[in-house]
């Protein structure tokens, strides 16, 4: 793949990201922010929101989303500071990253999935 | 005649000759500075009144051909272009361009430079071949046109701005400033058509994407080529060219002239010869 995609695919994925972050960041840790527009979820940590939100077919959706999303974000920022300091070894990077990926991808989603439909 | 304070600055140079150095060391030479005196004057008193064996690159000594480019007190600079008093040092440090191996002295090896800037192709393409071959006339571009690139055509290949990269630094794989900025410089050319062959060329692992913009360059260089700018404008030349752009049309053939000029007379000879 020529690097201008996978560029592109940065920029891309770091606007969603955002977005994304946003509200994963709001619903864990900003409970008194959302209590202040009467919006009272609970506890996000607490057992009965997280299987709540684990049978929720549109968090599932999410999640998985917003985990391969920030993996290529992340992991590519990664293989572009490991091969300029071992630039003879591009090749190895690449691979070991895709595959970094890959596991995190396929544990990543075999979680929350199982959780779903269960 | 006014009279010139002479003020004596230590001059530190690195020394290295790989027949019988095995590491560069430092040389001091006590040199007499005056108003207007440059690190390559400096280096030329040295050279021929304390040490003959130092060896520097020098040509037109006015900071156009590019060939004195030295790491002078940790920065790269033209040395004919850098005088000792603006400095404002009691001890001018002289050193051979970073990120270039060193071929004795003060010389570096830059033909890293000049590959990767032969890489890109760096003339004129242009898909009508037999105009290419059998030019019948020249190409026509407005003074807008000639705007548009201008600044990076005065790039006189010093080497500061590859000296001064960070990325070419820690990736000796890296294109470099140099030809990624005159990469800009032809493919924004109105006269080139060469964009779909050169991009492809940088759009590669240690290339285009691997700069970070860390503006070094720019800063370094002695033109104002700016070559930072060049780099930024490309990448969003590679990006336009996948998500959508119109592709520009090579410059057509300038119309020949319609009228041409009376020829004036040729004036008689005031002298007459017998």
């Amino acid at each position: 793949m020529r690097e201008v995609y996978l560029w592109i695919l940065q920029l891309v994925t770091a606007v969603v990201v955002f977005f994304l972050l946003a509200t994963h960041m709001v619903l864990m840790h900003l409970k008194e922010i959302l209590n202040f527009f009467h919006i009272d979820i609970g506890e996000p940590t607490s057992w009965t929101s997280m299987i709540q939100r684990a049978s929720s077919g549109y968090w599932l959706a999410f999640y998985i989303i917003f985990l391969i999303l920030v993996l290529y974000h992340g992991l590519y920022g990664l293989r572009n500071i490991l091969i300029e300091l071992t630039p003879a070894w591009s090749r190895q990077v690449n691979g070991l990253v895709i595959a970094l990926g890959v596991v995190a991808v396929v544990l990543g989603i075999y979680a929350p999935f199982k959780l779903f439909v269960s | 005649m006014s009279h010139q304070e002479l003020k004596i600055v230590k001059f530190r140079v690195q020394r290295f000759d790989p027949v019988q150095d095995r590491k560069p060391y430092f040389g001091e030479y006590p040199v007499s500075s005056s108003k207007g005196m440059t690190v390559l004057d400096g280096l030329f008193y040295i050279k021929e009144n304390l040490d003959s064996s130092l060896s520097f690159r020098t040509s037109c000594r006015m900071g156009i051909c590019g060939s004195c480019g030295m790491l002078i007190n940790h920065f790269p600079r033209l040395a004919c272009h850098t005088q000792v008093e603006e400095l404002r040092t009691e001890t001018v440090e002289v050193r051979s361009l970073p990120n270039f191996a060193i071929i004795k002295d003060l010389v570096p090896d830059l033909m890293r430079l000049f590959e990767k800037h032969k890489y890109i192709r760096p003339y004129i393409l242009r898909s009508d071949a037999q105009e290419v071959e059998t030019p019948s006339g020249e190409f026509s571009q407005s003074p807008q046109e000639l705007d548009d690139y201008l600044q990076f055509s005065y790039c006189i290949k010093c080497g500061c701005c590859l000296a001064a990269c960070p990325t070419s630094a820690t990736d000796s794989a890296f294109l470099g400033p140099h030809a990624l900025a005159q990469t800009y410089r032809y493919c924004s050319d109105s006269r080139d058509d060469g964009t779909k062959q050169r991009v492809p060329l940088v759009d590669s692992t240690h290339g285009l994407w691997r700069c970070h913009f860390a503006g070094a360059c720019s800063e370094a260089c002695p033109k104002g080529v700016d070559p930072a700018l060049g780099i930024q404008l490309l990448k969003r030349k590679a990006v336009l060219g996948v998500v959508g752009g119109k592709a520009r049309k090579p410059a057509p053939l300038a119309p020949p002239l319609k009228e041409q000029k009376p020829k004036l007379p040729v004036p008689e000879l005031t002298i007459k010869r017998s």
